[in-house]
């Protein structure tokens, strides 16, 4: 096409915000931490997050650039699906990094498998559903759907990494209750996978004591207990305003991981209410704009991939910040974009370039 | 459920319907969280602050350095040195068995202690001692083990260096140097300052990652204290060995300053070590001189004395009849130690009769005579630096018929402190005035010196009638009871007393309080002693009078007090022979050869050697010489300023080093 399109600027305003809040805040979080723990320099995971932050633009840039319906070809789907469970196979052999087995290291980069298995499954769910969405109460739509979420989830599973693995489930079942599954099924399917994920969460010790952790903090204050005790004291610390950046004690050592999973605490201490609701804010404008997106795709591909890629954004957002507050229990989930880490910073800059992409067609078609 | 594919819009109905599904489930999901943030942050932030300090700040006191306490020329009675506690922050503590080891090699541990120090080290917690109050060069030899998780707190200790001088006044302290005795514990905050608060903020590992200080420590006051260091070491001698002599069970002596209030010396028998007072009794511990009480006896008889003229009711010269030697008072009986026949008002004091003074107080009558017992500060606590001041016991007028009353007044049937009754012989010799006996003569801190003032509690009696006391008290001394506390070329106005104790509730023929309180020179007082010896056979005349005069002597020295009488001249007093005094005058290492033939006297232009002589004698030749003298230390001659055999001029000033022992063979002399 010659005609220059125009692609949706409020959410490229609010992810490339959130970016900038990552940089700032991973700095503040791991300055003493990057000294102290892995005897760096105080800048060690600001440069990192600088970098990524700088790739991930750059991916995003060209994702806006690439026709999203091209990702609807076989190759692509199957490649990406195979490369995904090949990734999450390898991994498992691989060694240990703090008891689990999430990273890749690649050219003594770590990459997280899991996290491109999502963008794949949500392309394979995407292209399925564009297909079968009319016949979306039929087994033979709902059982491939199945067969690989299932798959992939549970290499994740495996891991183990529960919360991922139940992230991308939840993505795939909004994009298949989207595609109009009869509430019938839905109430169904419900009543099968709920009792199915308790029974999954139950059997690993770990993800035991955190539930019972969740359910009652102040049993075990300075155990089981403590993240999330020292979590809802550094989110109460902040009050209206902060504590100001970089002034914020609760990353020094109380908080489990400060500028990764427990970033949302720090911004919370540092910059109070207000900088929490601006964050909070910054998800909801990509949600909204997402789901607009979605509604105005051209296409049923175009929506599916819209949906399932702003979920993806909006379910980990959610949880991590669920879990920072004390509403949910503790699961591993990184906050999408302001984290520290490469992999998770990548695929949502990357997801995000697709959205955009699918946005210059939806206004361009509307 | 199939429908036709083909329509365009049916897909995106049914989409666009499940998304606002969608989007309705997650506002509700984002205003739970916004929901959440907003009872953190705002409704539960005081909780989660207040949770937030409790783990992330803590305060940490720092202890001043404890004052010093010097005596009134700056001479130090007590002081801290600093020492330094070896502490463990166990969670750093990487191999508790080895550094144990290591600790214990410098610390030369027991077993016990090994195993305890051991225990201290192998835990998760913040903080453990691990040795109280090692010295400086110990904690250096631990520093350079370096051991990890091993640190150093500085602390002090109280010191005494001159040991028994003055404890029942100084007092001591405990191990957290908290003041348990004497001016340590009624000074106790003034001495030691402030603490100090540092604010330290720790992280999640319990690490220290900023300090703030809250509040410097503030220095402990340094105490300056009336006592005069020599005094007091006179007089604990003397008094140790008046208590040794009689074999008694204590004694106290008080030396004040009759007008200022200022305690010179105090000292108690028995005493203790306050470097190791855990190892002393308590009974040694008390300071008896304000905290024990003894019926005065006769020397209260100055207080009877001065209500009965103070009131009119008698003067000096009025004669009372004082025969048979016995009187009755009820089932009283008041005897004399023999028959006086008629007595002047003023020879009852002289006299010291019985008899007559119970006459007198009988003729006051109770209100009166208890009116002036308190005016002179009986039955009532009558300084601030002393802990545990009794107030001694007074009866109401009320409860005093004759027959009691008649006891009170020659000291019977009330009970009062030496410091009461010191301070009581004050008021006779400063004229009048009931002055506040004091220790600490100024407050030495940062900002400068806080003299502490002298402090008329209320006056007593006229100045009329103290100066007739005053005459009546000096005869007691030249011609009455108290002619043991004669001093040479001074004046000296007192009172005896003996007390019979009393033993098994009757009073004891044999078992006697001695005292004697006077004071010197009676024309312009300087010094009041009061000497009490507890529990001995004899009479306060000849036990507790001699204390005095020697104390007295000495003091009177040591304070430069000219006398008031003209001294007979010393050399006539010794009774040695010329020829002694010659040979002892003949310089013993002379260096310039001197002519000893025809000794005419010290030779003019040339110092004699004074080795040996008392100091009255040397006094004498340094005066005939044209010499200033000036004497350091009692007892004879050791040391002298100018060499023997050098020129001197007149005018020129001399100081002699007397001491007591290693002089035996001339002591007997000295007392003649």
């Amino acid at each position: 096409m010659a005609r220059k399109l125009k692609s949706d600027k409020l959410l490229f305003l609010a992810t490339l915000l959130l970016v900038c809040a990552s940089v700032v805040m991973v700095y503040s979080a791991s300055a003493v931490l990057a000294m102290d723990r892995f005897q760096q320099p105080p800048y060690f995971f600001l440069f990192k997050q600088v970098t990524w932050a700088v790739l991930g633009v750059c991916l995003l840039s060209l994702a806006m650039r690439v026709n999203y319906r091209s990702l609807k070809q076989p190759v692509v789907i199957w490649t990406a699906l195979g490369v995904s469970a090949a990734a999450l196979t390898v991994v498992f052999f691989g060694p240990p990094i703090n008891g689990t087995r999430r990273w890749l290291a690649l050219g003594g980069i770590g990459v997280q498998p899991s996290e491109f298995a999502k963008i794949a499954v949500i392309i394979f769910t995407a292209a399925v559903l564009d297909r079968r969405m009319d016949r979306i109460d039929q087994m033979t739509t709902l059982v491939p759907i199945a067969v690989v979420t299932g798959l992939i989830c549970g290499l994740i599973v495996a891991e183990p990494d529960f919360g991922t693995a139940f992230t991308v489930l939840l993505i795939v079942a909004v994009m298949v209750f989207a595609a109009g599954l009869h509430y019938r099924y839905v109430v169904g399917l419900t009543v099968v996978v709920v009792p199915l994920l308790l029974v999954v969460l139950a059997s690993a010790d770990y993800r035991r004591r955190r539930l019972l952790a969740f359910l009652d903090p102040w049993a075990d204050p300075l155990g089981d207990g403590f993240q999330i005790i020292q979590s809802q004291i550094a989110v109460g610390t902040g009050g209206l305003f902060g504590q100001g950046l970089m002034a914020g004690v609760q990353k020094l050592f109380y908080l489990p991981a400060p500028h990764t999973d427990f970033i949302y605490a720090v911004i919370a201490e540092e910059t109070g209410l207000l900088g929490a609701t601006a964050v909070l804010l910054c998800f909801g404008v990509i949600i909204w704009r997402g789901l607009h997106i979605t509604a105005a795709a051209p296409d049923r591909f175009g929506a599916f991939l819209a949906l399932g890629i702003t979920m993806m954004v909006a379910l980990q957002a959610f949880v991590n910040i669920s879990v920072v507050l004390g509403l949910m229990p503790t699961n591993g989930i990184p906050l999408p974009f302001v984290s520290a880490g490469g992999s998770s910073l990548l695929i949502s800059l990357l997801g995000m370039g697709i959205l955009l992409n699918v946005s210059q067609h939806a206004s361009a078609d509307a | 459920m199939a429908t036709t594919s083909s329509s365009p819009n049916r897909w995106r109905d049914v989409v666009r319907r499940r998304v606002a599904v969608t989007a309705c489930a997650m506002t509700l999901w984002a205003i739970a969280i916004e929901a959440r943030l907003v009872q953190l942050q705002v409704f539960r932030y005081d909780t989660l602050v207040e949770r937030a300090q409790r783990q992330q700040s803590h305060t940490i006191d720092l202890h001043p350095k404890r004052g010093e306490i010097i005596d009134r020329q700056g001479r130090v009675l007590a002081y801290s040195v600093d020492l330094e506690t070896v502490v463990a922050y166990p969670v750093d503590v990487d191999d508790p068995v080895e550094t144990t080891r290591r600790l214990c090699e410098v610390l030369t541990c027991s077993d016990a202690q090994r195993d305890l120090i051991q225990a201290r080290l192998d835990t998760d917690r913040l903080f453990a001692p691990v040795q109280r109050q090692v010295s400086i060069d110990t904690a250096r030899r631990i520093r350079e083990l370096d051991l990890e998780g091993i640190g150093f707190l500085k602390e002090n200790a109280r010191f005494y260096p001159n040991r028994e001088l003055a404890a029942h006044l100084i007092g001591y302290v405990g191990i957290d140097n908290q003041g348990l005795g004497g001016l340590e514990s009624s000074y106790d905050e003034e001495i030691s300052g402030r603490p100090g608060r540092v604010l330290i903020q720790t992280d999640g590992l319990n690490r220290a990652f900023t300090s703030r200080v809250e509040r410097p420590p503030t220095a402990g006051v340094t105490l300056e204290l009336t006592i005069d260091l020599y005094i007091q070491y006179i007089v604990e001698r003397e008094l140790r060995a008046a208590v040794r002599e009689h074999h008694a069970a204590g004694g106290s002596v008080v030396v004040m300053h009759p007008v200022t209030g200022e305690i010179l010396a105090l000292a108690n028998e028995p005493t203790f070590n306050p470097n190791t007072f855990l190892l002393s009794d308590e009974n040694a511990r008390r300071n008896r001189a304000t905290q024990d009480v003894y019926e005065p006896g006769s020397t209260f008889k100055i207080v009877t004395a001065s209500a009965a003229l103070e009131e009119g009711v008698f003067h000096p010269d009025l004669a009372i009849d004082v025969s048979p030697g016995v009187v009755r008072f009820g089932s009283h009986r008041i005897e004399d130690v023999r028959n006086y026949g008629v007595l002047s008002f003023a020879d009852v004091v002289v006299k010291s009769s019985n008899v007559g003074a119970s006459k007198i107080g009988v003729e006051l009558g109770p209100e009166r005579l208890i009116r002036y017992v308190r005016r002179f500060g009986f039955g009532q606590t009558i300084s601030r630096d002393f802990p545990g001041e009794s107030r001694g016991i007074v009866h109401p007028p009320s409860r005093l018929p004759d027959s009691e009353l008649a006891s009170v007044s020659i000291g019977y049937n009330i009970s009062v402190t030496a410091l009461q009754m010191a301070a009581a012989m004050s008021v006779v010799a400063n004229g009048g005035e009931l002055v506040e006996p004091r220790l600490v003569r100024a407050l030495l801190s940062e900002p400068g010196r806080l003299e502490v003032p002298r402090r008329v509690i209320r006056r007593a009696i006229s100045p009329e009638t103290a100066a007739t006391m005053t005459r009546i008290l000096e005869d007691v001394v030249s011609r009455g009871t108290g002619r043991a506390a004669r001093l040479a070329g001074y004046t000296v106005a007192g009172k005896t007393g003996t007390t019979e104790k009393i033993v098994g509730g009757r009073y004891s023929q044999t078992r006697h309080v001695a005292s004697f309180v006077g004071f010197a020179p009676s024309t312009r007082p300087e010094v009041t002693i009061l000497v009490v010896i507890d529990d001995v056979a004899q009479f306060g005349g000849s036990v507790a009078a001699p204390v005095f005069q020697r104390i007295a002597e000495a003091t009177l020295r040591h304070l430069g007090v000219p006398p008031n009488v003209d001294a007979p001249p010393p050399i006539l007093v010794s009774a040695d022979p010329p020829s002694a005094l010659r040979a002892r005058l003949t310089p013993v290492h002379a260096q310039v050869p001197l002519e000893p033939s025809g000794w005419t006297g010290p030779q003019r232009g040339l110092m004699p050697d004074l080795g040996g002589l008392s100091a009255r004698a040397a006094f004498a030749v340094a005066t005939d010489l044209g010499l200033i003298t000036r004497v350091r230390g009692d007892g004879f001659v050791v040391g002298q300023t100018l060499e023997p055999g050098s020129a001197i001029t007149r005018g020129q000033t001399l100081i002699l080093r007397l001491e007591r022992a290693g002089v035996a063979g001339t002591g007997s002399r000295s007392k003649s």
